[in-house]
């Protein structure tokens, strides 16, 4: 028996590790409500034009892209303006409508409409990659870009930071663009396979969009893990939708109405998935936490309750903590009236 | 008092003003009105057309005198020259390479000044540019005659399709 037990142990402890893993997803897990801390800017010189895209460096200074200011706008931890880095223009260290923004070692690593901008955290500028496709999401490691872009057969672009393209990796969904009756395959393309990259350090996630799938890769692009969503009614009527039916009219709803999140990021061996206002109400919870070795949800948050969630629309999250040791959630959203960072905990 | 042609004559003025009694105020009234009217508005959309075709023929007459400044390899034979900052990808990049590459033109590619030999390779790669086709960086001067061709552009910047014929003269210039 203890024989026959060890390697049933043993075949689910492979099954685990490896290869594609469906499961049923929104178990009953821990829900926690996240209270308001502080809401920033805190300086009357500062305001957002739109919701901000933003990340943290080791001080917890806040780094917001205003897409419409075409800036960069540097916070202090008290939400004081420290600077603005970059301008509109095309010329180097100028911005075109930027949206992701990542910051690690020392570096800001700004997408716009046209490149990959490199800054100092002082707001120097360094270098830039030129892009030459949609760009979907990025992330970064010690020495590699990772982009997720339409326009070519795998989904993952890999540069060096001097713009050299090392290897592609990531499938695309499969689909019938005849379904879709007169749209762009490129923008078939751009809504299925839309999706957030994160990068642990040693391994890239790439979650989707309007599915949730998550995808581990390791940092030379060989697929670890993967775990489809299951039993979410939001998610089973995308599947239906993009590949069943296909988007014929503005009826069918636009493409960011139908996403299930919006932004997730890496901290502590778990990754945090901001769902956005529609995904949310769906579900009822804001974010999720989610274990990197088993891509199981084993926590999620609410920071809204259903009438809060039709007019707050959430961007972009960050997840940091305290001296404490407390996680704080560093949420960008616009709540009606503004555009604002609000930290939760 | 001296009349100013008929346009602005006491009687028109006064006919202009002057309310009647019992009917409606006429502030244009009769068919002086309606031309004076159509006048203006030819006037200001004749105005805004030369105004336009000004600054293309600017920007066409630079183009001309800035691609003279090109190596003579390039006119012995029909030349397509895109000139390209920065590739908008929400944009059709490249108009027209598809169909010009199968015909019998030399194809140029001016991108921006610090464009580095990765992107130039990433831009090779991403549209399939075949491997005879040309790249240079624009120079200063090109910077300009490119500034200049988007100084109409109301805020947008659009890269430009140069098709010369095998003469060295220009034959369309697109905007994309």
């Amino acid at each position: 028996m203890k024989i026959i037990a060890s390697v049933l142990i043993g075949l689910l402890r492979l099954g685990s590790s490896s290869f594609i893993w469906p499961s049923p997803v929104i178990e009953k897990v821990q829900t926690d409500k996240l209270n308001l801390i502080i809401s920033f800017p805190r300086d009357e010189n500062v305001f957002f034009q739109t919701t901000p895209f933003i990340a943290l460096d080791n001080e917890k200074n806040i780094y917001a892209v205003d897409n419409r200011q075409h800036v960069i706008i540097k916070l202090d931890s008290s939400g004081r303006l420290v600077s603005r880095i970059g301008r509109q223009g095309q010329g180097p260290g100028d911005l075109q409508w930027p949206a992701w923004i990542e910051v690690l070692n020392g570096a800001i690593f700004v997408a716009d409409n046209n490149s990959i901008s490199i800054f100092n955290l002082e707001g120097h500028f360094q270098h830039r990659l030129r892009r030459f496709h949609k760009l979907i999401s990025m992330a970064v490691s010690n020495d590699r870009v990772f982009l997720a872009e339409t326009g070519e057969d795998k989904i993952i672009n890999v540069y060096n930071y001097e713009g050299k393209k090392l290897f592609s990796f990531g499938n695309k969904y499969s689909v019938d663009y005849a379904i879709y009756k007169g749209w762009p395959t490129e923008a078939i393309d751009g809504w299925i396979n839309h999706g957030i990259l994160v990068c642990s350090g040693s391994k890239i996630y790439f979650i989707t969009s309007l599915f949730g799938d998550i995808f581990a890769y390791d940092l030379k692009g060989n697929l670890i893990a993967s775990k489809t969503m299951e039993d979410n009614k939001f998610i089973e009527r995308n599947r239906s939708l993009y590949f069943k039916k296909g988007i014929i009219n503005k009826g069918d709803g636009a493409f960011f109405h139908n996403k299930l999140l919006e932004d997730a990021c890496y901290y502590q061996g778990k990754i945090f998935v901001l769902l956005s206002s529609a995904g949310g109400n769906s579900c009822g919870e804001d974010i999720w936490e989610i274990d990197e070795r088993t891509l199981q949800i084993i926590k999620t948050y609410v920071i809204f309750n259903k009438n809060q969630r039709d007019k707050n629309w959430p961007r972009s999250l960050v997840v940091t903590s305290n001296q404490a040791g407390e996680n704080l959630f560093y949420v960008s959203l616009y709540d009606g009236d503004d555009f604002v960072i609000n930290v939760y905990k | 008092m001296h009349s100013h042609g008929a346009a602005l004559s006491p009687k028109i003025i006064g006919k202009l003003i002057l309310k009647k009694r019992g009917e409606r105020a006429n502030y244009f009234p009769g068919n002086k009105k309606k031309i004076v009217f159509l006048l203006s508005i030819f006037l200001a959309v004749g105005a805004g057309i030369l105004h336009y075709v000004a600054k293309l023929n600017n920007c066409w007459y630079r183009l001309d005198k800035q691609i003279k400044t090109l190596d003579s390899y390039y006119f012995g034979i029909k030349t397509a020259i895109y000139i390209i900052k920065d590739v908008n990808t929400l944009c059709r990049p490249c108009m027209k390479y598809d169909r010009l590459k199968d015909d019998f033109v030399r194809i140029l590619f001016l991108v921006g000044q610090d464009y580095s030999d990765n992107d130039i390779e990433n831009f090779r790669n991403a549209f399939e540019i075949l491997p005879h086709h040309e790249f240079r960086r624009m120079n200063a001067l090109w910077e300009n005659v490119y500034k200049i061709c988007n100084s109409n552009s109301r805020g947008l910047i659009y890269n430009f399709l140069v098709i010369i014929d095998n003469k060295g003269k220009i034959e369309e210039i697109r905007r994309f």
